[in-house]
């Protein structure tokens, strides 16, 4: 049936296409797997290669996704290309431990996007790991510092908020 | 899923929508997501929806207290389960009670015992569980215990040893969160809808499961089994104990991170000294532990941290460090302080904020020295490095401040209950007035929580868990 190179294109919301193995981006990601799934009977017999539309995600963000998925889901090119492991630190217990911690060494806003594209492609690795990443960038910082990351209003009246700060003073 | 707050969120938050919101605040730890309840009203009630509970962190609610409300047969229950010396003292305690008050005029310290229960407070809201109620039905403030009991077979059982097993307990919760008082009767549904069972007791917690055990009477045999109990969602399991022959103390493991199967690890006075049971494999399996002659020491626990079991071991000044299988990984010496040549006496291990925390005080080894002459300190140590055997000293704290006397009873007369999963504070229990006190290792403040009465039995730390479990199979 499928050859083993058949490769989809994804056009992003701003217009990119890009291309990726049906096979990689399918075990990687559950919403283009369901896709290709709707789409296989009507090209069942063609050779023509598909389209699709991922709506929600820019260029700049469904490239590092592709990015990400290609290490992480193609084992072929992981196999086949040493130089991958080059990311790996002795004694890392994934060996694509370093390559994530760089993944992710990304500005809020590009990491707040992966998030989004994370689950609306329904990629579990990927949204596990920029959700750790955003909490723990929450972490260290200040009330003001998070409301800045995440572009929050704060809606407490003076009083509600010493009050609650009241109530959580043993977190400061 | 989710969606009750959905459009309060998305108002605040333009940016993440509530799921991943979630999904990220599940992922900090516990002190970040408080600090977080002050970002603004959308995230504090995100954080507080119960629908959110299962998912994000949760922390020391407070503590259950097992209380005894009937105190009939007084000293009648001191080794038969095995349990610590908190819940001999206490008996003691009991026995003086009813002894002062008792000699020559029986039916008065009945009628003592009534009252005690009663003013004990909310007995009424607990749960409780009657052993056999069948010589009390004749004594008028405990009437209401006999609706409990449905064991008429202990009336043939009227020999000494039923005397032993009369035992009717309360459960009470202390709030550590400043909520109002609630009953908790709901939480151990067993305690009514298991027939026959006395002498019930916590013996464990870890992550929101519960470890009791209990004896029950079935006509003339008599069997020890345990409860792993969910307060939370209310389910729990019943284990059978495997061999009554020993003494033993069992530990619960529990470690929702990594599985959703708990683990009981029993320690007996046995040639194969530890035994583990897996919810997974149903079973109880032996452990051949290789730290030579050492024991476990009983009573000083077993620590569940980082998914390592920690065992002070007995004489040894170490630390032997298993994992849930029971295999040692290895045997770590217990932390000194130079110039210090003391004995150690561990008082408690525990995990706080990620890392093993160790609280001894000294034995001198002398009986007839002064109390002044003792060290009067507890050292609070941490496992800063688990690699290099890192231990760091976090606190001294003298027994003046944290008791405000020193008598000879005080260097063993008090039990460190728990230590704060999350806050630099260790809870206490000083056994000469019973009074449940914390110390603030940050601004070095003790403060009277509340006293736990005569009838004290044993009390145990609160850190809910939401989630049900398919391992703990009856649900009320």
């Amino acid at each position: 049936m499928a050859s083993e190179k058949k490769v989809v294109f994804l056009r992003s919301s701003d217009g990119e296409a890009f291309e990726v193995s049906e096979e990689v981006i399918s075990a990687a990601s559950v919403t283009i797997k369901g896709m290709i799934d709707e789409e296989s009977p009507s090209r069942a017999d063609t050779a023509a290669t598909t389209t699709l539309a991922i709506p929600n995600v820019t260029a700049a963000t469904l490239s590092r996704v592709l990015h990400y998925v290609n290490k992480h889901f193609d084992a072929a090119a992981v196999v086949g290309r040493p130089d991958d492991y080059i990311f790996c630190a002795p004694g890392d217990e994934h060996p694509l431990a370093r390559f994530d911690d760089d993944f992710v060494d990304v500005d809020n806003d590009t990491l707040i996007d992966l998030v989004h594209a994370a689950e609306y492609l329904h990629i579990k690795k990927l949204f596990d790991l920029t959700c750790k990443a955003v909490a723990d960038k929450l972490k260290g910082r200040t009330i003001d510092q998070i409301r800045e990351t995440f572009g929050i209003v704060n809606d407490y009246t003076v009083e509600e908020e010493v009050e609650v700060y009241r109530e959580n003073s043993w977190a400061f | 899923m989710d969606c009750s707050n959905r459009s309060v969120a998305a108002a605040a938050s333009a940016s993440l929508p509530d799921d991943p919101l979630v999904e990220i605040l599940s992922r900090v730890p516990i002190k970040s997501l408080c600090r977080c309840k002050c970002v603004s009203k959308a995230w504090r009630d995100l954080i507080t929806d119960p629908l959110n509970h299962k998912k994000l962190p949760q922390t020391l609610e407070g503590f259950f207290l097992i209380v005894n409300s009937c105190v009939d047969d007084s000293n009648s229950d001191g080794g038969d389960i095995g349990s610590d010396g908190s819940s001999d003292d206490s008996d003691d305690g009991d026995g003086e009670d009813s002894g002062s008050g008792g000699s020559g005029k029986n039916s008065d310290s009945d009628n003592g015992d009534g009252e005690d229960s009663n003013s004990d407070g909310g007995c009424d809201d607990s749960h409780s569980a009657n052993g056999d109620g069948e010589d009390r039905s004749g004594d008028g403030g405990s009437d209401d215990s006999d609706s409990d009991d449905g064991d008429s077979e202990d009336s043939s059982r009227d020999g000494g040893d039923s005397n032993n097993f009369r035992r009717q307990v309360c459960v009470h919760f202390i709030d550590m969160l400043g909520r109002p008082p609630r009953p908790v009767d709901h939480c151990f549904p067993f305690l009514t809808e298991l027939p026959g069972i006395v002498n019930i007791c916590v013996l464990d917690d870890c992550n929101g499961l519960l470890l009791f055990d209990f004896f029950q009477v079935s006509g003339e045999s008599l069997s020890k089994s345990y409860i792993v109990s969910n307060p939370a969602t209310e389910q729990w399991v019943v284990v059978p104990d495997p061999d009554m022959k020993w003494l033993s103390l069992a530990y619960l493991v529990f470690d929702p991170v990594a599985s959703s199967h708990f683990h009981l690890v029993q320690i007996r006075a046995d040639k194969i000294p530890v035994h583990i049971y897996s919810s997974k494999s149903g079973v109880w399996s032996p452990v051949r532990s290789d730290w030579g002659e050492l024991r476990i020491a009983p009573g000083l626990g077993i620590a569940y941290a980082n998914g390592m079991l920690y065992a002070v071991l007995y004489e040894g000044n170490q630390i032997a460090v298993m994992d849930v299988e029971g295999n040692t990984r290895k045997v770590i010496p217990m932390p000194f302080q130079e110039g210090n040549e003391f004995r150690t006496c561990s008082d408690y291990v525990g995990q706080s904020q990620g890392r093993l925390h160790l609280i001894y005080h000294a034995d001198l080894g002398h009986d007839d020295i002064s109390p002044e002459q003792q060290n009067n300190e507890l050292f609070i140590w941490v496992l800063e490095d688990y690699d290099t055997e890192e231990w760091v000293l976090k606190d001294t704290v003298s027994f003046l401040k944290l008791f405000g006397k020193i008598t000879g009873q005080t260097i063993n007369g008090f039990e460190v209950v728990a230590i704060h999963p999350d806050h630099n504070l260790v809870f206490l229990i000083h056994h000469f007035n019973l009074e449940l006190i914390s110390y603030n290792m940050d601004s070095k403040e003790v403060c009277q929580l509340c006293t736990l009465g005569t009838g004290y039995r044993s009390i145990t730390p609160y850190v809910p868990y939401f989630k049900e479990l398919s391992t703990l199979e009856n649900k009320h």
